[in-house]
C-alpha cells in the first residue's frame, strides 16, 4: 500500500507539473497563437478603400504577393472581418464588378494557367478557384463601385486573404474622414505684456528692471554683476492641437563702433539651456567679454519639444540668432490665455559683462516673438 | 502730524497708487488676435484663390502692424514649423510664397475694431503636383531706437499657416515609423504608446485612426483614437510626426498576461488608405501576483496535509483488514543483523548475538 501511495503522490505532481507548464506556455504565447494553425505568409498585404466612413459603400483595392505558386483546384479567399462580420453586401459581389491583375477572373474554368474562377461569395468571404497554376507574385483584386459596404461603426478590422496554404490578414480603417477646402474656425490671440522688477518667475530667475511690451531698456549695464529683464506671455487659442512661441534676434546686440555682445554663453549659443555662468573674459578674446540669455518658466512645453529652463533654479539658453529659433513657450491642446504652462508664461532676458566688454550706451537688437499653431 | 497718521496717510496713498501702478502694467500690453490661424486648400494649377484674415485689436491704443508672407516647413516631429524668408526663396518659382499676395501690408487696426487683411493666392501653372507650404506672419515690427540708449526692440508676430494641395499626380504615401511603449512590462494597464508616422508621399496627411488593445484570450480590452477629435494633426512630405496617447485600463487580475495592440491608421484624401502595426506588452501586477502565489501556497500546503491525512487513514484501515505490510525499512534492518553459525548441529544454541 505503501508503494501504490507512492506512486498515486507523483503522477499528482508529475500532472501538476505538466499542467503548470502547458498552461504557461499557452499563456505566454497567447491562445489565439496556439489554436490557429499559421501557414506561410503572403507579403505587401493591403487593402485601400475608396471611402472610409462608416456605413457607406466602398470600393476596395486588394494587393498581396504570393511567395509560392496558387496551383489548380487550390482556392484564393479573402474574408472580410472574419470576426464579426461587419461588411455589407459581400454576397451581391459578381465577376461583373471585380477586376484583378495577376491573375484572370473567368466565369466558367477552363485549363488556361493563371485563370480563376468566381466560385462562391458568402456573408463575408469572396472564393476564387484556380483553375491553373498561378504564378507567385503580386495579385491585385479591385472590387469595383458600388463594392462593400462599410461597417456601421468605425474601427479597425481584418480583411483575410489566404491563397493555397498561404494565407496574410491586413487591416482597413472605418473613420469619420473630413477633408475640407475651407479656413477653419479657429481664433489666435498673442500678448506680451511687461514685467516690473523684482519679478519671480517659476523657475526662480528674478528681473532686476522694469520695461516695456515692446523694448527692455537694459541702459547702463555695470560689469561683473547682471540685469535680467522680463516678459509676460499669454495665448489664448481654440485650436486644438496647440501652439508654440519662439524667439530670434535679428542680430546681436551691437554698439555704433561694432562692438558685441554675443549670445550665452560666450557666443556659442547653447541650445540646451545651462546654469548662468559669467562671460568667461578672456584677453583678446572678445566672444568672452560679455554674453546675452534667454530663460522661461514654461515647465509644459517640453513635452511637445521644447526646452528644459528649470523648475527652481533657472537656465538659460542663447540659441535664438537670426537663423534659429528657441521654443520658449508652446502648449498642445487650447489654451485659456491665464493658466500657467498652458495659456501663459513669463520669459527672462538676461545680460552680464565683463570689464573687457567695450563700453557704449548704444548697445541694440531687436527680439522677435512668433506665435504659431501648431498644425 | 504724528507718527501713527503719517503711517495711515502714506498707506491710503499707497493703496491709491498701487492700482495705478498695476493697471499702468496691464495697459502696456500689446495683444494680436488672428482669425483664422489656418488655411487649407485644394487647387489646380491655373487657380486663384482670395482670402483675407482679420486682426482683431482689444488694446486700448490703435494698433500698427505687418504682414509678412514667409516659406513655411515642418521644424520637427512635434507638429511645429520653421519659417523661410523670401528671400532665400526667390529663385524658388515652385514656392508657394511666391505665389501669394498681401495687398496691404502695413495695416493699422482702431482699438477695439477688427480689420480684414485680404490676400490672394495665384497658382501658376507650371506649379508641381502636391502640398506647398507658407505662413503669412502679422505682427508689431521692431521700435524705433532710441538715440544714446542701450536696449533690446521687442517685436511680436503671430502667423497664420496656408496649406495648398496642388492637383495633379498626387503621391499619398506613409508608414509608420515606429510604435513602441516606453517599456515591455506594466504592472497596471496604464501603458503609454508613442506612434512616428512617417509622409513618404508628396502631400501632406492627416492620419486618424485608433489603437485596440486585445489580452491574451484575443479579447478587446481598449481602444484609443488617435488624432481623430483634431482638426489639425498633419504630417508634412519628408518629415515625420509624433503622436503621443496612453491607454488607461481597468485593472483585473484575471486579465493579466500578454497583451496585443494594434495600431491602424487611415490616411489620404477620404482617408482611403490605411497602415498597420502590432506590438506586445505585459501587465502583471507582481505585488498582488505575490500575495496571490501566497495564498496558493498555503491553500496547497493545507491541501497536502489534508490529503495526506485522508491516505494514512485509509492506509490504517487497509491494514486493518488485510495485516500489515513490511515496514519501509525492514529489508535494512534485516542487513544489519548478525549471522551466527550455530556450534554443532542437533544442539540448541542459546547465546545471544552480542555475546560472541
Amino acid at each position: 500500500m505503501v508503494y501504490r501511495y507512492k506512486f498515486f503522490k507523483k503522477d499528482i505532481i508529475v500532472a501538476i507539473t505538466l499542467g503548470l507548464a502547458i498552461g504557461t506556455l499557452m499563456w505566454t504565447a497567447g491562445f489565439s497563437d496556439l489554436l490557429f494553425v499559421h501557414a506561410a505568409s503572403l507579403t505587401s498585404v493591403s487593402d485601400t478603400l475608396s471611402d472610409s466612413r462608416p456605413g457607406l459603400p466602398a470600393a476596395h483595392t486588394i494587393v498581396f504577393t504570393n511567395p509560392s505558386s496558387t496551383t489548380a483546384g487550390q482556392t484564393i479567399t479573402y474574408t472580410f472581418d472574419p470576426n464579426t462580420s461587419a461588411f455589407g453586401s459581400v454576397t451581391s459581389t459578381s465577376i461583373a464588378n471585380v477586376t484583378s491583375t495577376g491573375m484572370t477572373i473567368v466565369g466558367t474554368c477552363g485549363v488556361a494557367t493563371g485563370t480563376v474562377s468566381m466560385a462562391t461569395t458568402s456573408y463575408n468571404m469572396l472564393t476564387f478557384t484556380a483553375c491553373g497554376t498561378i504564378a507567385s507574385g503580386t495579385v491585385t483584386l479591385k472590387l469595383l463601385s458600388p463594392g462593400i459596404i462599410n461597417p456601421t461603426s468605425t474601427g479597425s478590422y481584418i480583411v483575410r486573404i489566404a491563397a493555397g496554404s498561404n494565407n496574410a490578414d491586413t487591416r482597413v480603417v472605418i473613420v469619420n474622414g473630413v477633408n475640407v477646402t475651407a479656413a477653419v474656425a479657429t481664433t489666435f490671440t498673442f500678448t506680451v505684456s511687461p514685467l516690473a522688477t523684482s519679478t519671480t518667475l517659476g523657475n526662480n530667475a528674478t528681473t532686476t528692471g522694469n520695461d516695456t511690451s515692446s523694448t527692455l531698456p537694459f541702459g547702463t549695464i555695470a560689469p561683473n554683476t547682471h540685469n535680467e529683464l522680463g516678459q509676460q506671455l499669454n495665448v489664448t487659442t481654440n485650436a486644438s492641437n496647440g501652439f508654440a512661441v519662439t524667439i530670434h534676434e535679428d542680430q546681436d546686440l551691437t554698439s555704433n563702433k561694432g562692438n558685441i555682445i554675443h549670445l550665452f554663453s560666450n557666443a556659442n549659443a547653447t541650445a540646451t539651456p545651462s546654469p548662468w555662468t559669467s562671460p568667461t573674459n578672456i584677453i583678446n578674446n572678445p566672444l568672452t567679454y560679455g554674453h546675452f540669455g534667454i530663460t522661461s518658466d514654461d515647465t509644459s512645453s517640453t513635452a511637445v519639444g521644447g526646452k528644459n529652463f528649470g523648475t527652481s533654479t533657472p537656465l538659460y539658453a542663447g540659441s535664438f540668432n537670426p537663423t534659429s529659433t528657441l521654443m520658449v513657450f508652446g502648449w498642445n491642446g487650447p489654451a485659456d490665455g491665464v493658466t500657467q504652462n498652458v495659456g501663459a508664461a513669463k520669459v527672462a532676458m538676461r545680460i552680464e559683462i565683463s570689464p573687457l566688454q567695450a563700453a557704449a550706451n548704444d548697445y541694440v537688437n531687436n527680439l522677435i516673438y512668433v506665435a504659431t499653431p501648431v498644425f | 502730524m504724528n507718527k501713527t497718521t503719517r503711517f495711515f496717510i502714506a498707506c491710503m496713498l499707497a493703496a491709491f497708487v498701487m492700482p495705478a501702478i498695476s493697471y499702468a502694467q496691464s495697459t502696456d500690453a500689446t495683444s494680436l488676435t488672428i482669425t483664422p490661424p489656418f488655411f487649407e486648400l485644394n487647387v489646380n494649377p491655373g487657380d486663384s484663390w482670395s482670402s483675407s484674415i482679420r486682426v482683431v485689436n482689444t488694446n486700448a491704443s490703435d494698433l500698427h502692424v505687418n504682414a509678412e508672407v514667409m516659406g513655411f516647413a515642418a521644424g520637427d516631429d512635434q507638429g511645429h514649423g520653421s519659417f523661410i524668408p523670401l528671400s532665400q526663396l526667390a529663385n524658388d518659382g515652385d514656392a508657394l510664397a511666391n505665389w501669394i499676395v498681401v495687398s496691404n501690408s502695413a495695416i493699422t487696426v482702431p482699438s477695439g475694431q477688427a480689420v480684414d487683411v485680404p490676400f490672394s493666392v495665384s497658382i501658376p501653372l507650371s506649379a508641381s503636383p502636391g502640398g506647398h507650404y507658407a505662413a503669412i506672419l502679422i505682427g508689431t515690427g521692431a521700435p524705433a531706437a532710441q538715440a544714446g540708449e542701450s536696449q533690446v526692440g521687442v517685436s511680436s508676430y503671430i502667423s497664420a499657416l496656408i496649406f495648398v494641395r496642388v492637383s495633379g499626380n498626387i503621391v499619398e504615401s506613409a508608414q509608420i515609423h515606429s510604435f513602441s511603449t516606453n517599456k515591455s512590462l506594466y504592472q497596471t494597464p496604464d501603458v503609454p504608446f508613442t506612434i512616428n508616422i512617417q509622409n513618404t508621399g508628396n502631400v501632406h496627411i492627416r492620419p486618424t485612426g485608433m489603437i485596440q488593445i486585445y489580452n491574451a484570450f484575443g479579447k478587446e480590452r481598449g481602444e484609443i483614437s488617435i488624432n481623430e477629435t483634431s482638426t489639425l494633426g498633419y504630417v508634412l512630405p519628408s518629415s515625420s510626426r509624433e503622436f503621443d496617447v496612453e491607454w488607461l485600463g481597468q485593472p483585473s487580475l484575471l486579465d493579466i498576461g500578454p497583451y496585443t495592440a494594434v495600431l491602424s491608421l487611415a490616411y489620404g484624401e477620404n482617408s482611403t488608405k490605411s497602415v498597420t502595426e502590432t506590438i506586445g506588452f505585459w501587465i502583471l501586477p507582481i505585488g498582488q501576483l505575490s500575495e496571490v502565489a501566497f495564498f496558493i501556497i498555503i491553500a496547497a500546503m493545507l491541501c497536502m496535509y489534508v490529503l495526506r491525512r485522508i491516505v494514512r487513514k485509509m492506509l490504517a484501515n487497509e491494514i486493518g483488514k488485510y495485516g500489515d505490510v513490511p515496514e519501509k525499512n525492514s529489508v535494512a534492518k534485516a542487513k544489519n543483523k548478525k549471522v551466527m553459525v550455530p556450534k554443532d548441529d542437533g544442539t540448541i544454541d542459546l547465546r545471544h548475538p552480542h555475546d560472541e
